[in-house]
């Protein structure tokens, strides 16, 4: 068993206590063994920071308004040195962050790290989720380029089909049924005002519980002499800095490989027929337009309310044979129902 | 009572002879003409005219007696008068105005060779009704008239196109074919160009006439109007007034004008400007700096093109690259004055264009290669990094199980 050796520095020392803080953390034990799934938080923090810094950058050169915001990105991309390089980035790292944390979600929901005294992980991850994909739908209309203006138009078309919220859902978020200039400044607002607040708190307290609870350690047979061996929080600080680093050749080689497109200004005039939604929007799409739209409305708003309550309704401490195989019958038929909807609505 | 009976049958006797005459006043024609009431159902004077305005005879009568000469009979007009039938309301301003249709055309006729042989008794030559039908008169704007744009060259060719009716006159019967395949052909048919030109665009619709030598240049010049300008600058100017030349026709040809291109210079100045001359070498100057104009930017256009595969953002260049698309097509026109130093400057605009936008992609493309070249060092550090991580890990963990070991 590791035992995290004392620090021998003195309380008298100019930066105390900061040193013993930082000795602590990094001898701090956690569990010997955790499978590769556990790379996918920090996968997505790792790709959260990389959004803050890249869109700090691109917050100097954007400027948010109809007349100039297709031309100020065209300007990043063009003239400024490695300007390109950063949109990319940032558009890369988005989808991958979205991709990192569903995949995340789904680990923690196969392995029930959902359970007390991870409640509020799970609470503040899901919010978590639906910040991650407001930033990357909301900074998807920035470039305000034709692809961006007609994208945000099918959308606003889905939402409108809403019965009695559309109203005040497109008041709010688009300022009117119509897209114009309200649109755009209401999605900057939240790309770079409202949604990072939210995402700072929600992840400040998921990483208070995460650190607070621990890293659950791999499910294993009772009696497997493994089970208990831990190491120190440095060594798997290390494993965290190879995942970074591949990780991060991952969304340059992207972004260097597969820069996002920049299409005309938007045009109200001429309409870009057959636009899909995001990916992770598609099965959402799927579903909003073949239910009758209320019904569809109910069933994404049930859907969210169940996966949300998850820790509630799911409680006991161990479950018997029927129920893991109930639980993760569930799991798969989510995920393969997410895939369907998802491929009708590409290959629709 | 009786005097009511009889009133009442004396009524009704009336009222059924009546319904036989008042059928008659509107069915009388139709019951031996069917098809040319269909015809005219079908045609823009439905509701305006009957048979009897332009047939005369009364046909509120039933049987023959309509057609009686004292009724004002004229069966089918003689071609000779059918101009002067028509023009009887086309030519009346206030019957015309609801329409907004002009009243021109019977005087524009009496001008055009067609009116002039009729005048002098020849009456095979086209009147109204060769052109625009008899019985059902389409609108000009319907697709299915046939004095419709598309329509007019195989309006014209019914007579233009037959060897027997043009024979007495001398008049070649190939220009609908020759049309055809020409750039006017082919704008008309297949680019569906509206402003593109029919017969009638040169030669007139009403006062059809072939447009003599000195007014070959006005007439094409009604589209062609910067060509036209620049044309009466240079020195083929003289040469048409004084009739030798037969201005555009005799390099570009008439109903058979093809697309221009460099062979023109080859094929048209060397009919009348020996090799040497200074007409010639002109026209080789001219030659070349279009041609070479032409490749750069072409060269220039694909370039962009291919570059885009790798480096999208090179397709900001094509904006820059037009102005230079732009000057040629300004000196296209400016070569018709023939001054070679004007063409050269403009087509050196166009070309130091072309080597700025091809710079631009070439830059790009090396931009391009360099960074795919910096991302493989990229992955180089990565891998190393990743290497001595690893290492650096399964020494740790050495030292921390040989620590615990003890």
């Amino acid at each position: 068993m590791f035992q995290p050796a004392k620090s021998d520095r003195s309380s008298t020392s100019l930066f105390y206590p900061l040193g013993e803080i930082v000795w602590g953390t990094l001898h701090r034990a956690v569990p010997a063994r955790i499978s590769v799934g556990h790379a996918f938080g920090a996968l997505a923090l790792f790709l959260f920071a990389l959004q803050v810094a890249t869109g700090l950058l691109l917050m100097i050169y954007y400027r948010p308004s109809a007349e100039a915001a297709h031309y100020s990105i065209g300007i990043l991309t063009d003239e400024v040195r490695f300007g390109w390089l950063v949109r990319s980035v940032h558009a890369w790292s988005s989808d991958l962050l979205v991709l990192a944390a569903m995949l995340h979600m789904v680990r923690i929901y196969f392995a029930r790290a959902y359970l007390a005294p991870r409640r509020l992980s799970w609470a503040t991850g899901l919010v978590l989720l639906v910040v991650a994909v407001a930033f990357a739908f909301s900074g998807a209309l920035l470039p305000w380029d034709q692809y961006a203006y007609w994208s945000i138009d099918a959308a606003r078309e889905t939402i409108a089909r809403i019965p009695v919220v559309s109203s005040a859902l497109l008041n709010v978020f688009w300022g009117g049924w119509d897209i114009g200039e309200e649109v755009l400044l209401r999605f900057y607002a939240f790309h770079v005002g409202i949604l990072p607040m939210v995402a700072l708190a929600c992840l400040g307290i998921h990483l208070l519980t995460v650190w607070n609870a621990g890293l659950q350690e791999d499910w294993r047979e009772p009696g497997d002499p493994r089970a208990r061996t831990t190491r120190p929080l440095s060594d798997l600080l290390l494993d965290v800095l190879l995942v970074v680093v591949i990780a991060w050749g991952v969304v340059l080689s992207l972004a260097v490989v597969l820069p996002p497109t920049l299409l005309g200004p938007a045009d109200p005039l001429a309409p870009l027929p057959d636009v899909q939604p995001r990916w992770y929007f598609l099965p959402t799409r799927r579903l909003l337009r073949s239910l009758p739209p209320g019904l569809a409305a109910l069933a994404v708003a049930a859907l969210f309310v169940v996966v949300f309550a998850l820790p509630l309704v799911d409680r006991a401490e161990t479950e018997p044979a029927w129920r893991k195989v109930v639980h993760r019958a569930l799991g798969v038929l989510a995920i393969a129902a997410w895939v369907y909807l998802a491929a009708r609505q590409y290959y629709r | 009572m009786p005097r009511r009976l009889l009133r009442t049958v004396i009524l009704t006797v009336m009222l059924v002879l009546a319904l036989p005459m008042r059928a008659g006043a509107e069915e009388s024609c139709v019951n031996c003409h069917p098809n040319v009431k269909t015809e005219l159902a079908d045609s823009v004077h439905a509701g305006e005219l009957g048979c009897a305005s332009c047939h005369g005879g009364d046909p509120t009568i039933v049987g023959m007696e309509s057609h009686a000469a004292a009724k004002g009979y004229v069966g089918k007009p003689r071609r000779a008068d059918i101009p002067r039938l028509c023009a009887s309301c086309h030519a009346d301003p206030a019957r015309m105005r609801p329409f907004g249709l002009a009243t021109d055309q019977y005087a524009q006729y009496q001008t055009s060779r067609h009116g002039l042989l009729l005048a002098q008794g020849d009456d095979r030559v086209a009147v109204c009704s060769d052109c625009h039908g008899a019985h059902r008169i389409v609108a000009r704007r319907e697709p299915t008239s046939p004095v419709s744009p598309r329509n007019i060259p195989a309006t014209c060719g019914r007579c233009h196109s037959d060897a027997q009716l043009m024979a007495p006159y001398g008049i070649a019967t190939d220009q609908q074919e020759k049309f055809r395949d020409s750039v006017h052909g082919r704008a008309l048919f297949i680019e569906e160009h509206p402003g593109a030109p029919t017969c009638a665009t040169c030669h007139g619709a009403h006062g059809a006439t072939p447009p003599q030598v000195g007014a070959i240049a006005k007439v094409c010049g009604h589209c062609h109007a910067r060509i036209r300008g620049y044309l009466e600058e240079g020195p083929h100017r003289k040469a048409a007034e004084e009739g030798g030349l037969s201005e555009c026709v005799s390099c570009h040809g008439y109903h058979d004008t093809r697309e221009p291109d460099d062979e023109l210079f080859v094929t048209a100045c060397s009919g009348c400007h020996a090799e040497g001359t200074p007409g010639a070498v002109a026209a080789e100057k001219l030659r070349t700096l279009l041609r070479q104009t032409r490749d750069d930017l072409t060269t220039a256009r694909e370039e962009i093109s291919r570059v885009a595969e790798t480096s999208p953002t090179v397709v900001r260049f094509r904006p820059r690259l037009q102005q230079g698309w732009a000057y040629l097509m300004e000196a296209l026109p400016v070569q018709h004055a023939l001054n070679v130093n004007r063409v050269a400057d403009l087509t050196r605009g166009a070309r130091s264009i072309a080597d700025e936008v091809r710079g631009a992609a070439h830059e790009a493309e090396q931009d391009g290669r360099l960074r795919y070249l910096v991302l493989a060092l990229v992955w180089v550090f990565i891998l190393l990094l990743v290497g001595v991580t690893v290492l650096y890990r399964r020494e740790r963990r050495r030292a921390r199980a040989a620590g615990e070991g003890r």
